[in-house]
């Protein structure tokens, strides 16, 4: 954990504008937020020309880090989601139905040895259920989007992920 | 017209859809204060950004090229202060890199008599600058365009951490010659930033631009 440590004083000197402090943070965290935006844009110019915005945000981002309690890897990925599903969201329009999802979501990942028990914990849920929860985080659908793929009405799809997502809590807080 | 659930549940579930923003417009609105006031929400909030942050874990990491490096630098040091307001800073970095595209050029030798060249672009007010060097000299003039009236252009080159550096000031006649110090020629290679912005006459006082850069681009091998 002092590696987390060593980020979080990597970006309380970011805040401060410290430029060497920035360099380091971009090199720990680079190859992570570059494959995440490999992974949620399915193709590696996007996330080239994606990169730069994200550590722009979290250049300008990084005084209001210490208040939202989130470990720097949560953070700087959270920032890189973000980013990446609105501009996802942005290209697919709001009428359009049709979006399309990458193998990755329909295959599902193989969790990785740290960070969270999420990926052990959604097994315990349906596959739908597992899956809806992941394309929603990892290809930023929406109610419309869940609830055309699944074939169900709005509301019922929006009561169904609350129910999952809240089973998942339960899950992992075991 | 949200799923009943009980009071408590109901909030959980709330900042789980607010983390993947999937909430209406209105409870959005209705969210934002709730993590402001609710030291409970907020937290619910943060843990669900550390639960979804879990599935990046089976996301491969992917080293980033070179280049993206010297891109992030430029976004966030080559700031450019006179875009109007209202443009997202995701298009005004794609505005940025179109006018990079499109008025100073610069040509540049490095010392080993290695021919690197960078186009520089600035469409407003339209620019075009070559640049030369050889043996750690830095030859570069304007070839369209020029310092607006009693302003002076100069030229950088930003180091690995995105410090801008100072290659020189243009003279009036849009001319620099110069000799590179040891540090600076170190710092000349292919994939090198140069960058040339807009300053009061004479340079920037303080050795760090004063506004935002003009254009920025990276020498590449002639």
């Amino acid at each position: 954990m002092s590696r987390e440590y060593d980020l979080e004083s990597l970006i309380a000197r970011v805040a401060e504008g410290d430029r060497k402090a920035f360099s380091a943070f971009y090199s720990a965290t680079s190859a992570k937020v570059f494959g995440l935006l490999i992974r949620i844009f399915g193709d590696r110019q996007p996330a080239e020309e994606a990169l730069p915005e994200v550590y722009f945000r979290a250049w300008h981002g990084a005084g209001k880090y210490a208040a939202l309690g989130l470990t720097p890897m949560t953070w700087i990925l959270t920032i890189t989601r973000n980013l990446a599903v609105e501009q996802v969201r942005a290209q697919r329009g709001e009428g359009l139905r049709d979006a399309s999802l990458s193998q990755a979501a329909l295959e599902g990942n193989s969790p990785g040895p740290e960070v969270h028990n999420v990926e052990t914990c959604l097994t315990q849920l349906d596959a739908d259920r597992a899956e809806a929860i992941r394309i929603a985080y990892l290809d930023g659908f929406t109610y419309e989007l869940l609830a055309d793929r699944y074939e169900v009405p709005l509301n019922t799809v929006r009561t169904w992920l609350r129910q999952s997502m809240l089973s998942l809590r339960e899950y992992m807080a075991r | 017209m949200k799923p009943s659930l009980d009071g408590y549940d109901d909030d959980k579930a709330l900042a789980a859809e607010f983390v993947l923003g999937l909430l209406p417009e209105v409870e959005i609105e209705n969210a934002e204060k709730s993590i402001q006031n609710d030291p409970i929400f907020r937290a619910e909030v943060a843990a669900w950004r550390d639960r979804f942050a879990g599935l990046v874990a089976g996301v491969a990491p992917v080293n980033p090229p070179a280049k993206a490096k010297r891109a992030v630098n430029v976004r966030i040091f080559a700031r450019k202060g006179t875009h109007a307001s209202g443009i997202s800073g995701f298009f005004i970095g794609a505005c940025t890199a179109l006018l990079i595209a499109a008025a100073v050029l610069v040509i540049f030798l490095p010392p080993k008599g290695i021919s690197l060249i960078t186009a520089l672009s600035s469409g407003q007010p339209p620019l075009t600058v070559l640049a030369r060097t050889e043996g750690g000299v830095l030859d570069a003039a304007v070839m369209a365009g020029g310092a607006a009236s009693g302003r002076s252009l100069e030229l950088w080159v930003l180091d690995d951490n995105g410090a801008p550096q100072s290659l020189g000031v243009l003279s009036e006649t849009g001319k620099l010659q110069a000799t590179l110090d040891a540090n600076l020629a170190a710092l000349v290679e292919p994939g090198t930033t140069l960058a040339i912005s807009d300053e009061p006459l004479g340079g920037a006082p303080g050795g760090q631009p004063t506004g935002g850069f003009l254009a920025a681009s990276t020498l590449v091998r002639d």
